[in-house]
């Protein structure tokens, strides 16, 4: 894997990993190889495979603070109606994994409490904490933090074709739609609550 | 599987304290020094993520740490300075240790009751902490 490609894909991270999209990616992959992808299927590195784990290992963020968002703001639909498609990416996410032969199973995707907000990683625990806390201080805030989500949802699927196998890569640009769906839903919301 | 020696139990645990010290006061220079540089570069990006939300031109900082030194060390002072701040502290107890194929160890530990988990690879001899070793290979 080049150098670049490690960096984009480990900076989907921060970006909180929103690797939302990508995970959904795995939803056509779970068709099979080729499985209206038209891609071949091809051996990930070992690089490329922990990238793949950690990804997944992200979505989980994105997936618990649209939960947690969502439950402080049950009026809000748009929290709601995200997080049934988040909890779609993030199942798409793990298909993905297991087509690599990647083992998941320590990662509890349980939506019951107390595993809903809680990470292995500290890194990934002080995302969730920071994203929950600045959605926390107001609705228009909430919304916020999901804007960013998507908008780096939507930039990460662009770097994250690099030297990715073909079956991955044509994925992507349907993973985009969704993105740019939530995107719009929330850019809707935040006008609506700055109209008040 | 590689045996899990007292030695090397006793590098990893003192890895994962000098982790939570260097957090604690915002020794960043030991910190790095510590993890892969990726890894390092993961944990500035959380670190700074809550500034970066509200500071669009730290945010800036933030995007650039990978290709601008200048902008590392930037971004590396003023989370440094957040860090002291802050200076939270963490009550940790290493709980098991894992091995993880030839060269990775997973540390298991209690974050203020929780449980975590850090991930290590040796490379040249040498542990690290590594984010992205999580990933079961054994």
């Amino acid at each position: 894997m080049s150098k670049k490609t490690s960096v984009n894909e480990r900076r989907k991270f921060m970006k909180i990993l929103g690797l939302g999209a990508i995970a959904t990616a795995s939803s056509a992959l779970a068709r099979g190889p080729g499985g209206g992808s038209g891609g071949d299927t091809v051996e990930l590195t070992e690089e490329q495979k922990d990238t793949l784990y950690f990804i997944f290992q992200e979505e989980k963020v994105a997936r618990d603070v649209y939960i947690t968002l969502g439950k402080l703001y049950p009026n809000e639909n748009t929290f709601a109606n995200i997080q049934l498609s988040e909890q779609e990416h993030i199942l798409s996410a793990q298909v993905l994994c297991e087509r690599y032969g990647i083992d998941t199973s320590a990662v509890n995707l349980s939506l019951e409490d107390p595993y809903v907000g809680l990470f292995d990683l500290h890194e990934m625990q002080k995302l969730y904490d920071d994203c929950v806390a600045l959605g926390q201080s107001s609705l228009l805030e909430a919304v916020r933090v999901g804007i960013l989500i998507e908008v780096t949802d939507i930039k990460d699927l662009e770097e994250a074709s690099v030297d990715m196998p073909s079956d991955v890569v044509n994925v992507y640009a349907n993973l985009k739609d969704g993105s740019l769906n939530h995107l719009a839903a929330f850019e809707a919301s935040e006008k609506s609550l700055l109209s008040y | 599987m590689p045996v899990i020696t007292d030695n090397i139990k006793k590098t990893l645990s003192e890895s994962l304290y000098l982790y939570y010290s260097t957090l604690k006061n915002g020794d960043l220079a030991v910190l790095s020094t510590i993890m892969t540089q990726e890894s390092y570069h993961i944990t500035l990006e959380s670190l700074g993520f809550k500034r970066a939300f509200k500071d669009l031109e730290f945010k800036e900082l933030l995007k650039n740490i990978d290709s601008s030194k200048e902008d590392l060390h930037r971004a590396e002072k003023i989370i440094s300075c957040d860090l002291r701040a802050d200076s939270i502290e963490r009550n940790i107890n290493v709980a098991d240790f894992e091995s993880n194929g030839n060269d990775r160890i997973i540390l298991h530990y209690n974050e203020d009751g929780n449980p975590k988990k850090m991930y290590f690879s040796s490379s040249s001899r040498k542990w690290k902490i590594n984010h992205k070793a999580g990933r079961k290979t054994s």
